[in-house]
C-alpha cells in the first residue's frame, strides 16, 4: 500500500483513507454536540461536571473533524491528542469517581456506549497524520 | 412507528453496508450501481421519515422527547447525502467505505428513533 508519491511530499490528511476517517470523525462531532446540548439544556445542574466534558469532547471533535479535513496537521494532532488524552482520563474517572461521572459522556467507560470507538479513533487519528506526513528525501 | 418499515430499514442499511464495505475493500471506485444502493437506502430513510410526520399530524405521541425525535429524524435524512457529497470530492474505493460507514450509523440511528418514538 506503500505508494511512490507518498514517501517525499506526504498528502493532505483528507486524501484516501481519510476521506473515510474524516466521516466517522464528522459522526462523533454531531453527535456529541448533540448529545452535550440536550443534556446542557434539560439538566445542567444534575451533572455539570459530566456535562461540561460532554460540550468539551463534542469540541474537541468538531476541531479535529475540520482540522483533518482541512490538512490542518499542527490542529489535528493537538485536537487528536487531546482526544485521546481525554478518552483514556474520563475513562478511567468515570469508572473510579461515580460521584462527578452520574451521567454518561462519549467517553465514559472509554466509550463503550460507542462500541469503544472513541478509543480506537484517536489512534487510528494520530496514524494517519503520521502516515501521510511529508518525509525528508532520503540520500 | 411502524415496526415493518422499521425492520426494513435495518435490514437493508446492514446489506447496503457489507455490499458497499466488500465493493471498497476490493478497490472498486464508486459506480453507478452503488449510488443507485445509495439512493434506495435514502429513497426508504425518506419514506419513514414521511411516515413519521404524518403519524405526528394524525396525533401520534412521541413517548421520548420530541426535540431528540426530529434530530434523529433529520439526522436519518442527512446523513447519507452528506457523506456522499464529502466522498465524492475525491471519488476513490474510500468513497465507498465512508458509504458503508454512513449506512452503519444510519442503521443505528433508525433503532435510537425507534426507541425514541416507543420511550425506550
Amino acid at each position: 500500500m506503500a505508494e511512490p508519491a507518498s514517501s517525499r511530499g506526504g498528502r493532505p490528511t483528507s486524501s484516501g483513507f481519510g476521506r473515510a476517517l474524516i466521516v466517522v470523525y464528522g459522526v462523533f462531532a454531531v453527535s456529541a454536540f448533540a448529545r452535550a446540548s440536550v443534556q446542557i439544556a434539560r439538566d445542567f445542574s444534575e451533572a455539570p461536571v459530566a456535562y461540561s466534558l460532554s460540550a468539551f469532547a463534542a469540541a474537541v471533535y468538531i476541531v479535529a473533524t475540520i482540522a483533518l479535513a482541512r490538512d490542518a496537521r499542527r490542529v489535528a494532532t493537538i485536537a487528536v491528542l487531546i482526544e485521546l488524552v481525554g478518552v483514556l482520563a474520563v475513562g478511567t474517572l468515570s469508572l473510579v469517581d461515580t460521584v462527578d461521572f452520574p451521567r454518561a459522556t462519549v467517553w465514559s467507560s472509554f466509550g463503550a456506549g460507542y462500541g469503544y470507538v472513541p478509543l480506537i479513533l484517536p489512534l487510528v487519528g494520530l496514524w494517519w497524520i503520521w502516515h501521510t506526513r511529508s518525509r525528508p528525501p532520503t540520500a | 412507528m411502524l415496526d415493518w418499515l422499521v425492520i426494513a430499514l435495518q435490514v437493508v442499511c446492514v446489506v447496503a453496508a457489507v455490499l458497499l464495505g466488500v465493493e471498497g475493500a476490493r478497490g472498486k471506485a464508486p459506480l453507478w450501481w452503488h449510488l443507485g444502493v445509495v439512493a434506495a437506502v435514502e429513497v426508504l430513510l425518506l419514506v419513514q421519515a414521511a411516515v413519521a410526520i404524518v403519524l405526528l399530524i394524525q396525533g401520534g405521541q412521541i413517548v421520548g422527547s420530541a426535540g431528540v425525535f426530529i434530530a434523529y429524524l433529520v439526522g436519518t435524512v442527512a446523513a447519507l447525502p452528506l457523506t456522499l457529497l464529502w466522498g465524492l470530492g475525491e471519488p476513490s474505493r474510500w468513497t465507498l467505505v465512508a458509504l458503508a460507514v454512513a449506512c452503519l450509523v444510519v442503521a443505528v440511528l433508525v433503532v435510537r428513533l425507534d426507541q425514541i418514538w416507543a420511550g425506550v
